[in-house]
């Protein structure tokens, strides 16, 4: 074994050697070439130019109809890695794509954000990105660095797009990069039922009927409700090692957020708000403190566990999706097991009436696009036939296929022409649809008049209880902090803005907790606290917040 | 005689000591790693929720069946294998003759050289030129580089200089000289089989090092029928963290929890799965730990 | 070195240099056998050295390294002005040096025992058992501490509570005080089995014959571990004590990472998941380009001056 080792390194020897010699003059012949192509950048691009020929981006694509190229051109695609979707390349859109279009998409995997980020440093960029989760400065400077296409210029040929950002002034804004321009075609659908409401908050109802129980309404009646699951454990249905009531304490998804807007003060996952275009602390809001003293109560009762403090996702999910439930009362975007079939377990609870006789508020997402979720890279030779390429995505139908799935699977079409969703889970791969991975046009339009989703009737599902219940708890105006791009802010000032976030932030959560789970007293410490923020500097922080949000208000103007 | 049973006796305490140490450390490894054994096969929230002690809870073989179903775990299997016999076999040669000839105070310059390799393991050019430079040389999505990044490694180099200089008297070199060895013959017909146990090491740290990382095929691989394993546990498992990133956007997708779950279910399986391979060869290793392999050419 | 006498110095030069050119080639076979390493450090580690450049610049992805601007040591400052910046010092250190006072002596210990061990089956039974958590992922592990310790239904607090040791939830996995023992212990006990090989490794060249006579002089057990075992591998145990203290500063990122949480944030927040959150995750190659730096050359420092010690001391360094 030994010797066999030696041998294969002495032919090693040979193989580096001469790979190395290879590599070090391709280096050098990279390194002139190199500098070559910088220089020839720097002359504009002529794209899309040849107009009087019907054929463009050099002789191959068609201004309008299909097929979208005259000869088949093949596309790089970059896309990142869902978790939960599965193999993208088994998808079937793809291979419908190119029997429409004549257009193969190759599609590239990038299997985590890092790479995602080293592909942006080092420019090594696909034709066309979809959802790739890049980070804002990235971004920016490829859109300094004329990397990316604009898409304004391309809009002529994008007529569904075209039409979308004109009639939507407010989310074309939200598009816009900071020289006010479109760098990309984006995921739109704004459904109500999914964007403007953040967290159902369930009880476990099948508990509460075997206590002979009613869903509670104030804070004081969640407690005595909570008490008597504590106190219950071990009868019916109730386990022994019941949480009463679970929260993943400062995650924005399952976190105690909402239980702040029970007393009026609302917080959307972290405790800044903007409103009327203002940035405002509720970090410092002395309101806060009810709320706190509430959950620092049913901490010290036992109603909340420690494990809200430590659980990871896993757990939280884990605990949530329990079967049977060992859960009182938890928040969770979804429905959870056995909520609505039997209509015994869980059901969805308005936010609680506080003493302080303020209005109760539950916390909503922003009314938002995701504006480059299919961006053309300058290396693109088809810049016309992939806005095209986008502009068909945009159709009703290949929309319903991109973000649901395949028709028949995901939605079928019914007799008056309208779109209805099965609401059933896709296993096939190849049935999937992209989501938010893809892009799509549904807007609110299409939402209320084309698609029928009958959820809406069912009693305990999230559409359901979004009519039914939280609609009136919704703020009256979105208090949310808006979609703002990168590259409003100076270097500098993004820099300190990113050192002061982390730092003002870990400082709240960290005596938050503290406060809640009885190591200090939020009446004692309240001062010191406030005053601990100013010097870690919260002025700042606001009046850089305050500037990048005027600086976002006044894009596109 | 007073003397041997005198020795003897604080010997017995000294192994009744010994003992209870070793029994104690297996105890304390052991548990876990049966933990991880009836997880595996247990209902992941009962897991997660502290159900599982000594025994299995919810029987649940579907961690295991989606685990076997996964075609794309035996092609990373496969090309894990590949990439570990690869990388093993060149880091453990390069380590082996760099580190001889370290272990050599009569050659001129050796301190420079030295330092040139110690100052990459403190200060380097970080990913993005690196990147550059395997663009450049064409190696991107080539297999060859995930056998060629790292294998040198100073570490390694260090420790085996250190046992050839402790383990191996430089007279021996002189009597060789005499019988007129030269530099390499030396190293490769007496060294190299007098270090049977430091190449042992290499082999394990080495294999186990090729057969654990994910990060190189990560950055320079793309092609899905090269991924290694490792590679593809992680998509899996998707770290806590890039989930909570994507959570973090704000929207939840209806599958998301779903996947959360499926991978808690898989999370124990895929350990076993994927270690047993390399569990396997320290057994192997272990037999060249033996005591008195110096003696023979010693004495010879 | 410099010889003072005009008269000589003109001819011990070349003198010395024959000399060791013929040294040189007496030995040219030592440079055949670096060579292929040599130059697998010089195109992967030296070409792109160049990349320690960002850390003073404002690194632009199409500026190049080349052509970024230069800031000289404004991320530097950024980072030593930081309201956390003592915080994260001492938490890396302390943590650091913790793991290295408990981890580094026990695979010692684990290896010198098995090397004594009567019977055969325990000894590589328990060698193979120990190595295994060596296999087992950082999320993995950290999700069985979730596991294991959990508050409430953790089967160590169930236990405790049992036996009557504690009343109440177990509130380890949140105290920051404890952040720093389940840190390293947790560390020691996945990696002890795996440190103790290398050991293994070198026990197996101590001189049989030294048992030998010690037996013949009536040297115990326990005397034999000490006086023979323990300095025979002396000098490994000094080359790694080196290269662990040149990591000191290290702590690595993704473990820390998954065991932070709300309350123990004071203590678990080091440089490298600081440098993770606002630099990494935020394309702030420059900034994390910069602690990197800072990071190595404390390293680099902490390993010299061992260095150094352990020459003073009689032994052998690194370098």
């Amino acid at each position: 074994m030994i010797l066999g080792g030696v041998q294969v390194s002495g032919k090693l020897i040979r193989l580096v050697t001469g790979m190395v010699c290879t590599a070090m003059l391709g280096g050098m012949l990279i390194g002139c070439s190199d500098s070559a192509g910088n220089a020839g950048e720097s002359a504009p691009a002529s794209k899309g130019s040849g107009g009087e020929t019907q054929l463009l981006d050099g002789g191959v694509t068609n201004a309008t109809g299909y097929p979208i190229a005259a000869t088949p051109i093949t596309l790089n695609v970059g896309i990142l890695y869902g978790a939960h979707m599965g193999d993208f390349t088994k998808y079937e859109i793809w291979k419908k794509i190119e029997e429409k279009t004549n257009i193969k998409i190759n599609l590239k995997v990038y299997s985590d954000v890092e790479k995602v980020n080293l592909m942006f440093s080092s420019r090594d960029y696909p034709d066309i990105m979809l959802r790739m989760d890049p980070s804002p400065q990235a971004i920016s400077d490829a859109v300094d660095a004329k990397d990316i296409v604009g898409v304004d210029n391309l809009l002529q040929y994008a007529p569904n797009w075209s039409k979308f950002f004109e009639s939507n002034p407010d989310l074309k804004r939200q598009a816009l990069m900071p020289d006010g321009k479109l760098y990309g075609f984006p995921y739109v659908a704004i459904d109500e039922y999914s964007y403007n409401l953040r967290d159902q908050w369930l009880i476990n109802r099948k508990w509460l009927d075997e206590l002979g129980l009613k869903i509670p309404t104030t804070t004081e009646e969640f407690k005595s409700v909570l008490m008597a699951f504590k106190e219950n454990a071990g009868k019916g249905s109730i386990p022994k090692n019941v949480t009463p009531y679970y929260i993943q304490y400062g995650n924005n998804i399952g976190g105690q957020f909402d239980l702040y807007g029970s007393f009026g003060v609302y917080t959307p996952g972290s405790y800044f708000i903007v409103e009327d275009g203002k940035f405002k602390s509720q970090a410092t809001n002395p309101d806060l403190k009810e709320p706190i003293r509430y959950l620092a109560d049913l901490y010290k009762n036992g109603l909340i566990v420690p494990e809200a403090f430590t659980d990871d996702w896993g757990k939280y999910t884990a605990a949530i999706s329990s079967s049977p439930p060992i859960v009182g009362s938890m928040t969770s975007y979804n429905d959870q097991n056995e909520n609505y079939m039997d209509g015994k377990w869980w059901y969805p609870m308005a936010p609680l009436q506080s003493p302080n006789g303020k209005q109760p508020l539950i916390r909503r997402q922003t009314r938002s696009i995701w504006p480059r979720n299919f961006v053309i890279f300058k290396n693109n030779k088809y810049p016309v036939a992939s806005a095209r390429l986008a502009d068909m995505l945009a159709e009703p139908e290949w929309s319903m296929t991109m973000n649901y799935g395949k028709e028949g699977a995901a939605w079928t079409q019914t007799a008056d022409g309208k779109y209805q969703l099965t609401n059933q889970k896709i296993d096939a791969e190849a049935d999937k649809g992209l989501g938010n991975y893809g892009i799509a046009l549904l807007d609110e339009n299409m939402f209320k008049n084309n698609i029928v989703n009958e959820n809406v009737n069912k009693e305990g599902t999230r559409e359901w209880a979004y009519d039914h219940i939280y609609k009136k708890a919704l703020p009256a105006k979105s208090l949310n902090y808006p979609p703002v791009p990168a590259g409003l802010l100076n270097d500098m000032e993004k820099q300190r803005l990113l050192d002061l976030d982390k730092a003002i932030n870990d400082y709240i959560k960290t005596t938050v907790a503290g406060w809640i789970a009885g190591k200090n007293n939020v009446d004692d410490d309240w001062d010191a606290y406030v005053k601990k923020l100013d010097s870690l500097g919260l002025d700042e922080y606001m009046q850089l917040n305050q500037k990048q949000l005027d600086a976002a208000s006044q894009l596109g103007k | 005689m007073a003397d041997t049973t005198r020795r003897s006796r604080s010997d017995k305490v000294y192994d009744w000591m010994n003992g209870i140490y070793l029994i104690a450390m297996l105890i304390i490894v052991l548990y876990p790693m049966y933990f991880i054994v009836i997880a595996s096969f247990s209902d992941p929230s009962a897991v997660g929720t502290g159900r599982v002690f000594l025994f299995p809870k919810g029987m649940n073989l579907k961690g295991y069946q989606l685990i076997f179903e996964y075609k794309q775990l035996w092609i990373g299997y496969r090309n894990t294998v590949l990439y570990t016999i690869g990388g093993s076999t060149l880091s453990v040669s390069l380590t082996l003759m760099t580190a001889y000839a370290f272990s050599r105070r009569d050659m001129v310059g050796r301190g420079f050289i030295v330092t040139l390799f110690i100052i990459p393991m403190f200060i380097s050019g970080g990913l993005i030129p690196t990147y550059l430079l395997v663009r450049d040389l064409h190696l991107i999505n080539n297999p060859l580089i995930v056998i060629l990044l790292g294998s040198v490694s100073m570490w390694n180099i260090i420790i085996t200089r250190t046992f050839f200089q402790s383990t191996i008297p430089a007279e021996l070199f002189e009597a060789a000289k005499m019988d007129g060895c030269g530099n390499i013959g030396y190293f490769t017909r007496i060294v190299l089989p007098l270090s049977k146990a430091i190449i042992a090491v290499l082999i394990v740290f080495t294999a186990v090092g090729n057969w654990n990382s994910f990060f190189n095929a990560l950055i320079y691989l793309n092609d899905r029928n090269y991924i290694p394993l490792q590679l593809v546990l992680r998509e899996i498992l998707t770290s806590q963290t890039q989930m909570m990133q994507q959570l973090d956007l704000g929207i939840v997708d209806q599958d998301m929890a779903e996947k959360t779950f499926l991978a808690e279910s898989v999370k124990y399986g895929i350990i076993i799965i994927s270690s047993l391979p390399v569990l396997c060869i320290y057994p192997f290793a272990q037999k060249y730990f033996v005591k008195g392999v110096m003696i023979g050419s010693l004495k010879g | 070195m410099i010889n003072p006498n005009p008269a000589i110095r003109a001819q011990t030069p070349k003198r010395l240099f024959s000399r060791k050119w013929f040294k040189v080639k007496e030995n040219i076979g030592l440079y055949v056998l670096v060579l292929p390493a040599l130059i697998y450090v010089i195109l992967f580690e030296y070409v792109p050295l160049y990349g320690v450049l960002i850390a003073f610049e404002n690194f632009k992805p199409v500026k190049g390294i080349w052509g970024s601007d230069w800031v000289g040591l404004y991320h530097f400052e950024r980072f030593f002005e930081l309201d956390v910046f003592w915080g994260l010092i001492q938490n890396t250190l302390s943590l650091g040096l913790y793991a290295l006072l408990a981890g580094f002596p026990i695979p010692i210990i684990l290896a010198l025992a098995l090397n004594s061990a009567n019977s055969k089956r325990l000894k590589s039974l328990v060698q193979t058992i120990t190595y295994a958590p060596h296999f087992i992922s950082t999320v993995v592990l950290v999700g069985m501490l979730n596991v294991f310790l959990a508050p409430r239904l953790g089967i160590v607090s169930q236990l405790l509570n049992g036996m009557g040791i504690t009343s109440g939830p177990l509130m380890i996995l949140s105290d920051p005080g404890s952040f720093g023992h389940l840190y390293v212990w947790s560390g020691v006990w996945q990696g002890m089995g795996w440190g103790s090989i290398i050991y293994l490794a070198a026990l197996s060249g101590v001189d049989t014959s030294l048992h030998e006579a010690a037996v013949v002089d009536g040297a115990n057990k326990f005397q034999r571990a000490w006086y023979i075992d323990l300095p025979s591998i002396l000098p490994t145990i000094v080359t790694l004590l080196i290269l662990n203290c040149g990591g000191i500063l290290g702590i690595g990122f993704e473990k820390a990472f998954l065991m932070q949480n709300a309350l123990n944030l004071g203590a678990s927040e080091v440089i490298s998941t600081y440098v993770y959150k606002v630099g990494l995750l935020q394309s702030q190659y420059s900034f994390s380009a910069a602690v990197g730096l800072f990071n190595s050359v404390v390293n680099l420092i902490l390993l010299l001056s061992v260095n150094q010690l352990a020459k003073r001391l009689g032994q052998n360094g690194i370098f």
